[in-house]
């Protein structure tokens, strides 16, 4: 018989944040454990791939949390709440900048292949075709971009991305419709089987 | 998968697809050729961009510890009330919950606790009639140290047989099983030492009584007066073993 079991781990995130609220701490770290990788992918990604600024974002992000959990309407889905946060953290971040890198969105081609077991002209291949990538979806406008990115990148879902943006499910649609065909328009030298 | 995710028809092989699901996806691919081509773009997308695995400093949570702390500080019954939540958990039954299955096994050693002890009981109540013979036995030697002064002085006055009584024949207080009782030794000795039975006389209780003086019967009295004096129940039940010893 367990006396002691640590049942954070079966809580969703809306009760984690309700006992956030109360000063619960194991609440508070099992939220963190939940988030903090997919954070900080996030903001390196949106912020240039600067480690300390995104470790910042997200002391900031959680510290925000801690200090007003009254801030997260607990009728809404935890996940699409924190993603809508970072990505206003970010734009004014952009704003504060007044620049916005188009050659680098934080993606990388650096990042990991899948599959390391491909011969060097694969990764030759794929080295290329991640900077062609990149360099394309910097040419898009930021709402095609950005939706783009949660979708494919973030992996969110069409309804995650709605709620963070504060759109409609038709809309990150057609978005993303016009972010995949000129994305997929752009680099079809890279695969000759796509063709119009 | 959700309305709208067009794009995960693409992990799908163009033939499965339904007229409905061609249709929705129409605007991006018109021939199966397109679709392949399609697929093979996402296939690159996931490939090359694959969520790296980024994890902040330990110093970050530190930090954000120290903040939590700032605005909640520990309070000193803050732990008592953080097991609260660990006892009772609201999403487990009743009879599921830490607390009551501890309170329950509490309840059962309360009771088994009763069961315990009277077995440890018996042991004592053993040892206690064992004392109450050594008592009776230790009684009965002065008693018989007692009678035999008491014989010496009768027998300087008037010697008469003292015929040492093996049996004392008291068919009315036979045991259950019908056997003649014999006297135990300190009561046999008593008696034959302040008692000459005359060897005509023939009572009908087969107690031979022969002639005492006052003296040695206020002494014998007193004695007999010690020796069936009421004794608790544990020291009788210690004279009826020894009674029964013999048979």
């Amino acid at each position: 018989m367990k006396l002691i079991k640590p049942t954070y781990k079966k809580f969703s995130d809306e009760e984690l944040m309700v006992a956030l609220g109360k000063g619960d701490k194991r609440a508070f770290d099992e939220l963190y454990g939940r988030y903090d990788k997919a954070l900080m992918a996030y903001f390196m990604r949106m912020l240039y791939r600067d480690r300390e600024l995104a470790e910042d974002f997200i002391h900031d992000l959680f510290a925000k949390l801690i200090r007003n959990p009254a801030l997260f309407d607990t009728t809404r889905s935890f996940k699409s709440w924190v993603y809508s946060v970072a990505n206003n953290m970010c734009k004014n971040e952009y704003k504060k900048r007044e620049v916005r890198k188009n050659t680098s969105n934080g993606l990388d081609s650096n990042y990991n292949v899948k599959d390391e077991n491909r011969g060097v002209l694969s990764e030759v291949q794929d080295r290329q075709f991640g900077e062609d990538f990149e360099r394309c979806l910097g040419e898009l406008d930021e709402k095609h971009c950005e939706v783009f990115t949660l979708r494919h990148i973030e992996g969110l879902s069409i309804k995650e991305i709605a709620d963070i943006l504060e759109i409609s499910d038709g809309t990150v649609k057609s978005r993303l419709f016009y972010a995949t065909k000129y994305l997929a328009k752009s680099l079809e030298h890279h695969n000759p089987l796509l063709t119009r | 998968m959700e309305t709208g995710e067009f794009d995960k028809l693409f992990e799908k092989n163009y033939g499965d697809l339904s007229a409905a699901e061609k249709a929705s996806i129409q605007d991006l691919v018109t021939s199966e050729e397109e679709f392949e081509g399609m697929k093979q773009f996402y296939a690159q997308i996931e490939q090359n961009f694959a969520s790296p695995d980024l994890e902040p400093s330990p110093r970050l949570k530190s930090r954000l510890d120290d903040v939590f702390h700032e605005v909640y500080p520990k309070e000193s019954g803050a732990r008592l009330w953080a097991l609260l939540p660990v006892l009772i958990p609201s999403e487990k039954k009743f009879h599921q919950q830490p607390l009551v299955r501890i309170a329950a096994i509490l309840v059962l050693a309360l009771l088994l606790v009763p069961f315990f002890n009277q077995k440890t009981n018996e042991p004592i109540q053993h040892a206690q009639v064992n004392e109450d013979k050594a008592e009776v036995e230790q009684q009965d030697s002065q008693g018989a140290k007692a009678a035999n002064t008491n014989e010496e002085a009768l027998n300087e006055e008037e010697p008469t047989a003292s015929i040492p009584l093996a049996e004392i024949q008291v068919p009315n207080t036979e045991s259950r099983s019908g056997r003649s009782l014999t006297a135990q030794p300190g009561l046999s000795s008593l008696v034959s030492s302040t008692v000459s039975p005359p060897p005509s006389f023939d009572h009908p209780d087969g107690v031979f009584a022969g002639a005492v003086s006052d003296a040695d019967m206020s002494v014998a009295s007193d004695e007999i007066a010690m020796a069936t004096k009421p004794k608790p129940i544990a020291r009788d039940l210690a004279i009826l073993d020894l009674l029964t010893a013999t048979f």
